[in-house]
């Protein structure tokens, strides 16, 4: 997989906070991250590298929206609701 | 209740996620929270409404004595010997007296003692071995001998001679048979102190003799003169059958369940057997030796009872007791000893018995009605609206407000009991003390019975303090049913906390490790980009461009 591959798999992902794929994603963006290491330098690399940490940045910010799905959960317990004990937090 | 989440992350994300799982686990509790509060407020309830039961309970007893006071017009019996006659009112309803004179006697037991002492009580013989003990002209014959078979086996068993002895049957009749407990050996019974008797066994030589008569009835029939002499191999045992003795006496006369209790007196003159009888009252004790009544009375004749003998207003009265209470309605009296001096047995009215009667009532109602205003209001507790407290509220108030309009006595208030512009009650002691007997007498009838007049409020009151059917314990019954509805919820509510606890756990496990994992790859193309920036430009540039 190469690193868009695996940057758009992880955006894909994270969109839907589906964290075992998420995990897979990162697994192989990682691999093509270290496949960077050995290509010549040049400018499509440098714009590759900036477009893939980009991704990076779009897929923490939705692991920090899926912190704010936890808190409304939070918010829904508030209520007086007994959260069901199967919760989804990809919902 | 639920354990305290630990998690353990490794991104600069896992404070802010165990914070939040921390929280949100908190907010789940709260149901919980509020079903534990719910139901201490709860058990708070029943122990409010247990001390509430004890106040009423208090009342409604202390309004049954009021009544009691009331129904028997607090009557007391006096005496004017006590210590020749007692007396003491057991639900007199009227006033009046009683002249109680020649009293000849108290009643006293019978109580008599052998004429003769006897040297040894276990040995020397009373009798001729039957005797008639007559009581009160019912004679009930005693055998002191015990000069059969079945005695006469059971004496041989209990030597210890090495030998079994046993009644068999034997024609129309039994027959003893012993039986070497080791083999054969010569086996001889004689009748007798010595061998010189006769020998009442066969021999056979065999271990096992047998009797050589029978004997038709082995619990009555006679086998011997009274000693035996039982010859097995070289030894030689003697004994007697008979039980002809002082302290066997005594017990078969106690066994007799005859009404008299006997007992045995050691003087330096020998020893006597002493007869008492079980009640007072004139009777006759006799004990005559044979069968019959004509042998010799070996008892003294002394001391044969007496009956309280006495005249109540004129009328003779001879009875085996000295306790009187079938003579005068709700009087009890008791003679306690002979006076030619006439005793008179009054019942009068005692009126500091209703006098104390109120202030009990008093005490109890202030008690209660403190509990029940601690429930009404703006400061109420946790029993505010109940419906006990409303019920109880109107009662008190009908029990307040109780008035007859009979008679000089028709409140509370001509008796000296007050109640204040908040419902405190006292007792006046002095408009009480002011009362002349007419009012006392009607005061009686106002506070009626325990099951009527004022009194009569014991009964409402009960409704709600018995221990079984009572409202206030039907109430503490629902509020344990409650309690235990609610315990069952907070278990279930824990247990899907718990479950809930350890899906987050996981959940937020997995992210925190992905944003580490992501943070790591970043950094990794941050100098990448950077190393690249150098080659192609000679500087770093940002990582965005």
């Amino acid at each position: 997989m190469t690193l868009e591959q695996a940057n758009a798999a992880a955006l894909a992902a994270s969109t839907s906070g589906d964290l075992e794929t998420l995990k897979h994603a990162l697994a192989s963006r990682v691999e093509a991250i270290r496949e960077l290491a050995s290509a010549a330098p040049s400018e499509e690399l440098a714009a590759r590298l900036r477009n893939a940490i980009g991704a990076g940045e779009f897929v923490r910010r939705d692991l920090c929206i899926l912190t704010g799905q936890i808190a409304a959960v939070r918010g829904a317990l508030g209520a007086g609701c007994i959260v069901d004990p199967a919760f989804d937090l990809r919902g | 209740m639920s354990t305290p989440l630990v998690f353990t992350g490794v991104s600069t994300f896992s404070s802010d996620f165990q914070s939040i799982l921390t929280r949100a686990v908190q907010i789940a509790q709260i149901p919980v929270t509020q079903l534990q509060s719910k139901d201490s407020n709860l058990l708070q309830q029943k122990t409010l409404l247990g001390a509430l039961n004890s106040a009423v309970a208090d009342l409604s007893s202390s309004l049954a004595s009021l009544g009691a006071v009331g129904a028997n017009k607090a009557l007391t019996a006096t005496s004017s010997a006590p210590l020749v006659v007692s007396v003491s009112a057991t639900g007199a309803t009227s006033a009046t007296s009683y002249t109680i004179n020649s009293i000849t006697s108290a009643a006293t037991v019978a109580s008599e003692r052998s004429t003769s002492g006897y040297t040894d009580a276990a040995a020397t013989p009373v009798s001729f071995g039957t005797l008639t003990l007559v009581i009160a002209g019912v004679a009930q014959t005693i055998g002191l001998t015990s000069n059969n078979l079945n005695n006469l086996r059971d004496r041989i068993n209990a030597l210890g001679a090495g030998v079994t002895a046993s009644v068999v049957i034997s024609g129309s009749g039994s027959a003893l048979s012993v039986t070497s407990n080791s083999g054969p050996q010569s086996i001889q019974l004689f009748d007798g102190p010595n061998s010189t008797g006769t020998d009442l066994l066969t021999n056979g030589g065999t271990g096992t003799e047998q009797s050589t008569a029978t004997y038709a009835d082995p619990a009555v029939t006679q086998v011997s003169t009274g000693t035996l002499t039982l010859q097995f191999g070289s030894s030689s045992h003697t004994f007697k059958l008979a039980s002809n003795s002082l302290i066997s006496l005594r017990d078969q006369i106690n066994g007799l369940g005859a009404g008299v209790t006997a007992s045995i007196l050691t003087t330096s003159n020998g020893n006597f057997l002493s007869l008492s009888a079980n009640a007072t009252g004139a009777t006759t004790v006799k004990l005559f030796d044979g069968v019959g009544t004509t042998g010799t009375n070996l008892l003294t004749g002394t001391n044969q009872g007496t009956n309280a003998v006495f005249q109540l207003n004129g009328i003779n009265i001879s009875q085996a007791g000295n306790v009187v209470n079938s003579v005068i309605s709700g009087v009890t009296f008791t003679i306690l000893g002979a006076s030619a001096t006439p005793v008179t047995l009054s019942t009068t009215s005692d009126r500091t018995q209703l006098s104390s009667a109120l202030q009990d009532f008093v005490a109890k109602y202030n008690t209660l009605k403190q509990q029940v205003n601690g429930q009404v209001g703006q400061a109420a507790g946790l029993l505010a609206g109940d419906t006990v407290i409303n019920q109880l509220q109107r009662l008190l108030r009908q029990v307040t407000s109780y008035h007859s309009s009979a008679g000089s006595v028709q409140s509370m208030a001509d008796l000296g009991v007050q109640f204040s512009n908040t419902g405190v009650a006292s007792f006046n002691q002095t408009v009480f003390n002011s009362l002349t007997d007419t009012q006392v007498t009607d005061g009686f009838s106002f506070v009626g019975s325990a099951s009527t007049g004022l009194g009569g409020f014991s009964a409402n009151l009960s409704a709600f303090s018995d221990p079984i059917s009572g409202f206030i314990k039907a109430e503490q019954d629902g509020i344990d049913r409650t309690d235990r509805s609610i315990q069952s919820h907070i278990s279930a509510l824990g247990d899907r906390i718990a479950i809930m606890q350890a899906n987050l756990t996981l959940q937020l496990e997995k992210a925190d490790a992905l944003q580490a994992e992501l943070q790591s790859q970043q950094s990794q193309l941050t100098g990448t980009l950077q190393g690249l920036s150098l080659v192609l430009y000679g500087k770093n540039v940002n990582a965005l461009g």
